[in-house]
């Protein structure tokens, strides 16, 4: 990854450290606008707790500001039940979790929600893990004798692109090798878009 | 360390004090971690009361028939004291949000504390394995073969895509957190630990203190973990950690060195001597103090300054001097004072002669 600037200062390193903390504001599919800033100012904005230590797990309220919200204040009250959903919100077959919710604590509910809001989640793992596809060890076999990685999710991706931009003949052979390569594990889909 | 009362069997050392693994001198212990997911469950957020007690129940049952070398001792956290609770985390076999959470949960490990499981944690189960010293690849053969037990006995969530899927992104993947914990006391006295911190975080590894809260390190105990789990293959994480560890390690000592040479010996002499002094001397000494206090001597038992201190003596002394171990060994609850003057004569005791003569 390329060392980005901080959004504030505009500096690549600047009196804080470097830019650390990437801010997403992301609206359904899109990702409208990101700025890097130092963990100081973040702190100020609010995005990141006073006096933050490095956490392994980032807390919800962080996540809740990577996933959209970027203002603090703006995110929905923590109350009712995560799993009423607004209507035609995102909702998960699986659990039940709605997008609201699931933005909100930064924690899924079910394997399935990994599915339903694979829009979303994708920037993240990016952002978080610079990577958006399993290269470890399957179950019951070590790493080194897994087949070779496939990045499912990079061809998933402009797959759905193909199809947004009406690239039909692109999107079928995307679709083709899509298929080749997950093994026959690919379920059959239409229209490519992971949410139900 | 005769002047210590009689010590409950269950508050030996554990795998992880044990200072008898490589590099022991700087790096406490080894733990490796998977976090793992049951399908058929929805994740630990989602959880209500009873898919929680049912969910612990079918884990206990499923841990209790591992077949493990070694037997796992299983725990219902929800009938145990907060006390209790309180004595497993500062021994490290469990979280403090698994120790502090309301819902059913539970927790195993064997004798020699190397092997921990949580369940129904923020993921339905979480393994670890512990190895003390500097054994990365030693722990995590043995955290690789507990998972591989695991997975053969439970329905793990588990896609092609994302690998193993955990309740929170930031685990997903491989599920793995390796974590070495370091005692970098040179580092710090000499002013490079803020250094040595940002070149971890450039290549992706966290480092924290072990003890307290907020952005302080107390004691000089720092832990160094990966912070990605996805996109890459376990032995590449592993080696990421065991490749930075091995230079701040190498840094530690070299620093550790400079500290005692020239114009610098006699501070940090000083330093040493201070500490002793004050641990063999005071009436009420707080957490913070205390384990600062021990940091600085167990500097110097391992620069062969005192040799009539071992490390497993201020090991002993780290972990005994924790709140909830202070209140065990005294058999019931402290207030927060009556735990500082306990420690005091702890730690006063413990110390008592030593030093005497050297240099
Ligand atoms: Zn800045
Ligand atoms: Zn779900």
């Amino acid at each position: 990854m390329q060392q980005p600037k901080c959004s504030h200062c505009g500096n690549a390193r600047c009196k804080h450290g470097a830019p650390s903390v990437h801010v997403l504001d992301v609206a359904g599919w899109e990702i409208h606008k990101q700025q890097f800033v130092c963990e100081a100012i973040a702190q100020q904005l609010g995005i990141l707790p006073q006096k933050q230590q490095l956490e392994l797990s980032l807390p919800p309220d962080v996540l809740a500001n990577l996933l959209g919200d970027l203002k603090p204040g703006t995110a929905a009250p923590a109350t009712g039940d995560p799993t009423r959903p607004r209507p035609q919100e995102t909702i998960c077959t699986g659990c039940r979790l709605t997008l609201g919710a699931f933005k909100m604590r930064g924690r899924v509910g079910c394997p399935r929600c990994y599915e339903t809001f694979r829009p979303q989640l994708v920037p993240l793992l990016e952002r978080v893990h610079d990577a958006t596809a399993h290269r470890g060890r399957f179950p019951g076999r070590p790493a080194r004798i897994a087949p070779d990685p496939v990045d499912l999710t990079e061809l998933r991706t402009r797959l759905q692109t193909a199809i947004a931009q009406e690239r039909y003949e692109e999107a079928a052979r995307l679709r083709d090798s899509l298929k080749k390569l997950s093994g026959g594990l690919e379920p059959d889909r239409d229209d490519g878009s992971g949410a139900s | 360390m005769s002047q210590l009362p009689s010590i409950p069997s269950d508050l030996t050392l554990g795998e992880w004090l044990r200072a008898d693994g490589p590099d022991s001198d700087i790096a406490l212990c080894t733990r490796v971690r998977f976090a793992r997911n049951l399908l058929g469950y929805r994740f630990a957020s989602l959880l209500d009361a009873e898919e929680s007690r049912d969910l612990t129940a079918y884990l206990v049952q499923q841990v209790g028939q591992l077949g493990m070398q070694e037997p796992l001792r299983v725990l219902d956290l929800m009938s145990m004291s907060e006390l209790d609770r309180e004595l497993l985390v500062e021994r490290h076999l469990i979280s403090r949000e698994l120790a502090a959470a309301e819902r059913p949960r539970a927790a195993a490990h064997d004798e020699p504390e190397r092997v921990a499981l949580m369940l129904n944690e923020e993921d339905h189960l979480r393994s670890q394995v512990f190895r003390s010293g500097f054994r990365v690849e030693e722990a995590y053969a043995a955290a690789e073969a507990l998972d591989d037990k695991l997975i053969s006995a439970l329905p793990i969530a588990f896609s092609e895509e994302f690998g193993f899927l955990t309740s929170c992104p930031t685990n997903v993947g491989t599920g793995l957190r390796l974590s070495v914990m370091l005692h970098l006391p040179g580092l710090v006295w000499a002013e490079e630990m803020e250094k040595a911190a940002n070149t971890c975080q450039k290549i992706h590894l966290a480092v924290r203190g072990m003890y307290g809260e907020g952005s302080r390190a107390l004691g000089d105990f720092y832990q160094v973990s990966n912070q990605v789990t996805l996109g890459r293959s376990e032995s590449s994480l592993v080696d990421d950690v065991r490749v930075a560890v091995a230079q701040l390690i190498a840094w530690e000592r070299r620093v550790r060195l400079a500290l005692l040479a020239g114009e610098r010996r006699p501070r940090t002499l000083d330093r040493v001597w201070r500490a002793l002094g004050t641990l063999q001397s005071a009436r009420i000494l707080s957490s913070e103090e205390c384990l600062n206090g021990l940091s600085a001597i167990r500097f110097g038992v391992q620069q062969g300054l005192l040799p009539d201190l071992s490390a497993q003596d201020l090991n002993r002394l780290l972990l005994l001097t924790q709140p909830a171990h202070l209140q065990r060994l005294h058999g019931k609850s402290l207030e927060a004072a009556e735990r500082d003057a306990l420690r005091a004569s702890l730690v006063r005791g413990a110390l008592a002669g030593r030093g005497q003569g050297a240099l």
